[in-house]
């Protein structure tokens, strides 16, 4: 029936917005309900997100529905957090406040889930209660008199069991009742700093224990998996796991995007007149898609390692394994998952730091992702390896090559450990970092809750980073490509353009670290993503810019007209050089002006030329 | 003499939260946090386990929700004896 469709245009829905303690099970909740019309507002890694659906009434009528970060309380304590309050209180510049809150309990933990109902009373708003996971309560042994809670808390309350479906009908049906949108009269709710009192008022009223009972099958595996020993090592092997298939299992999939790149360019190539427009769709506009699309398999299966860990709770118990190690070095257990997404690519790593309650661990943080060896470098990497470093054996099973790559990204691991130390020492200790974190129960992952959760990120990179590094690639292709060089330029046309004239200049700069003028060229273009140094060194030696083999038709170029210290020296500038604007883009989006990206790449700019200076001069000394 | 701490509860063994140390630095904001996530006064708490190290995390059950807290953290519930 017609009536019955959502209508998408009519934007002047009531808005309804769901909140509740984290992991009270309202993400599932709000998929079943919205289904797959739902769209992230305001991305921020993991959890850290403000999602809008649409949900339909049992009359169908449509509804938005807002799934608000979890909260403990109306006191925020991390950034997540304080958006959820933000918005319930009217507070927030992108959100108008709510018609009707939704307070979502966790019938498991129902002393905590009252006492945020408790200080919700007070806003004033329209509220209904809806009791989720009723069948783990029942399972743990908690007998529930749903009607009498409801009777004693006095509000439309539904009992649910969300990733079942169950009670969504009666929950549907309930926002069909005028009453439940009507303001309550403001007598209700108790002065703050009473919520606790009110939340055990309300469970003795309706005779409940207020010793609730444990998940014991929780408690069993954290005896194993919290152990210092057995729990540190399964989660060295689940890292080992995650980065084996992030690095072998993208392998295929990336392959593809750049076979697929790679024929659509040289079908324009056949197609085009040779000239600028073909330039720019095949060196612009196809290679920038291409460099965005090429990373989008890793980002996903490390996201999709990164949401089942998370779904099943173990998360941050691997945080909280590591958060001694961390904490050496001034900084939380928290700040382990943003470190590893940086592994795939820093932006996502960046974005996922805002579930870091302290601001100076979460700038720390930020600062340092950029020297986790992104798999952008990894081309890089493979061009310089495969023409300095002699593929020969060192030991059984053991290859110079492989040993080599295996040094670049611990060199990465522990500068960013020094320089966290540097910034501890320098900056005093401050308020020590909080750690104050959640274990919540283990359950098996819900296959539809990742892959919506999978789905929502592809979505996120494309738009957001995709779009930086697209604009990037054809603002450095203009710079790279005018002015055109004339007819009987001896050079290659690069050499001609802005790009290349600024990077002769700048040869001058690069020279004490062993840089000729081809590599301070090449460097320029790839400030979009590192990896299109590659081919821009294959333009500046006049290789053919669309041939897939660029990197092995150079690799005996560079072996023979470049020193080895030179080659060394590009290696180690890459550890650390901020060759990349879309970083410092999100950087700046992150933390607001322009002093942390500014920072971020004096410093590194710093370290990458000391290291590579060193690295030169080192070579140098040794290999004469 | 001082009321005890969670920090100098032995492992497994269940007490009362007598109240939260509010005075030093920053301790306040911790309090505050620490009571926002159920760290109340008179609620049951247990020590889980303990870092192999003396100022490492502890992991504490507060009614039937589980917390990794910082020793420091930790230092701030005070119990009832």
């Amino acid at each position: 029936m017609s009536t019955h469709k959502i209508n998408l245009s009519r934007m002047a829905q009531r808005r309804v917005a769901l909140v509740g303690n984290p992991n009270s099970g309202k993400s599932s909740l709000f998929n079943r309900l919205t289904g797959s019309q739902q769209k992230v507002a305001n991305y921020a890694g993991v959890t850290v997100e403000l999602k809008r659906g649409l949900m339909k009434t049992a009359q169908g009528k449509s509804l938005t529905l807002l799934d608000l970060p979890g909260t403990y309380s109306l006191n925020p304590g991390a950034e997540d957090e304080a958006v959820a309050c933000q918005v319930v209180r009217g507070q927030s510049l992108q959100e108008p406040a709510p018609d009707l809150v939704v307070a979502v309990l966790d019938a498991t933990r129902l002393r905590r889930s009252l006492r945020l109902l408790s200080s919700l009373q007070r806003l004033g708003l329209p509220l209904v209660v809806v009791l989720n996971r009723i069948d783990s309560a029942s399972a743990h042994g908690l007998q529930l008199d749903v009607p009498r809670l409801a009777q004693v808390i006095g509000l439309p309350l539904v009992a649910t069991v969300a990733v079942q479906a169950q009670g969504l009908d009666e929950f549907q049906a309930l926002l069909d009742q005028a009453h439940v949108w009507q303001a309550p009269s403001p007598a209700m709710g108790t002065p703050a700093g009473n919520d606790d009192e009110q939340a055990q008022h309300w469970m003795a009223q309706a005779g409940l224990e207020s010793d609730e009972p444990m998940d014991a099958w929780s408690m069993q595996l954290d005896r194993v998996l919290l152990h210092p020993l057995w729990g540190s090592l399964t989660l060295l092997a689940v890292l080992f796991l995650i980065f084996q298939a992030v690095f072998a299992g993208a392998q295929a999939p990336m392959d593809a995007i750049k076979a697929s790149v790679l024929g659509v360019s040289e079908l324009l190539a056949a197609w085009l007149p040779e000239g600028l427009l073909r330039s720019l769709l095949i060196d612009g506009i196809v290679a920038g898609l291409g460099s965005v699309l090429v990373f989008l398999p890793q980002i996903l299966i490390l996201f999709f390692f990164i949401l089942v860990l998370e779904e099943s709770g173990y998360l941050p118990r691997a945080a909280l394994l590591l958060d001694r190690m961390m904490g050496s070095i001034g900084l939380s257990g928290r700040s382990f998952i943003p470190l590893l997404s940086s592994f795939a690519c820093a932006i996502p790593g960046i974005m996922a730091t805002r579930s870091i309650a302290n601001r100076r661990d979460r700038w720390v943080t930020i600062m340092i992702a950029p020297l986790m060896t992104c798999s952008a470098r990894l081309p890089v990497y493979a061009l310089l390896i495969g023409a300095f470093i002699p593929a020969m054996s060192v030991g059984p099973g053991l290859q110079l090559q492989g040993l080599v790559l295996l040094a670049l990204y611990l060199l990465g691991i522990v500068s960013a450990i020094a320089v966290a130390t540097v910034i501890k020492l320098w900056r005093g200790g401050g308020p020590a970092a909080q750690l104050m974190m959640e274990l919540p129960d283990y359950h098996w992952p819900r296959p539809r809750d990742v892959a919506l959760g999978l789905w929502q990120r592809a979505q996120i990179f494309l738009r957001s980073v995709g779009g930086i590094i697209l604009a990037l690639t054809i603002i450095l292709w203009l710079l790279s490509s005018f002015p055109v060089a004339p007819t009987g330029f001896s050079g290659t046309p690069i050499e001609y353009s802005v790009a290349g004239r600024l990077g002769q200049l700048l040869a001058v700069v690069f020279e004490p670290i062993g840089f000729n003028w081809q590599i301070a060229v090449a460097l320029i273009p790839g400030l979009a993503a590192r990896e299109v140094a590659v081919s821009a060194l294959g333009t500046v030696y006049a290789l053919s810019h669309t041939s897939d083999a660029v990197g092995a038709a150079l690799m005996p170029i560079i072996a023979s007209e470049w020193s080895l210290a030179t080659g060394l020296s590009l290696l180690v500038w890459y550890v650390f050089a901020p060759q990349c604007m879309a970083t410092l883009a999100t950087v700046r989006r992150e933390l607001g002006g322009w002093r942390a990206p500014s920072l971020m790449a004096v410093y590194l700019f710093g370290m990458a030329y000391a290291a590579s200076w060193a690295t030169y001069h080192i070579a140098l000394h040794w290999s004469t | 003499m001082l009321p005890p701490s969670l920090n100098d509860l032995k492992p497994h063994v269940w007490r009362r939260i007598l109240s939260l140390k509010t005075e030093g630095a920053g301790l306040s904001d911790v309090a505050a946090r620490l009571a926002d996530l159920g760290f109340v006064p008179h609620e049951r708490v247990c020590v889980l386990r303990r870092s192999w190290w003396k100022k490492g995390a502890l992991v504490v059950q507060v009614g039937n929700a589980t917390f990794a807290l910082r020793h420091s953290e930790a230092a701030c519930i005070e119990l009832a004896p």
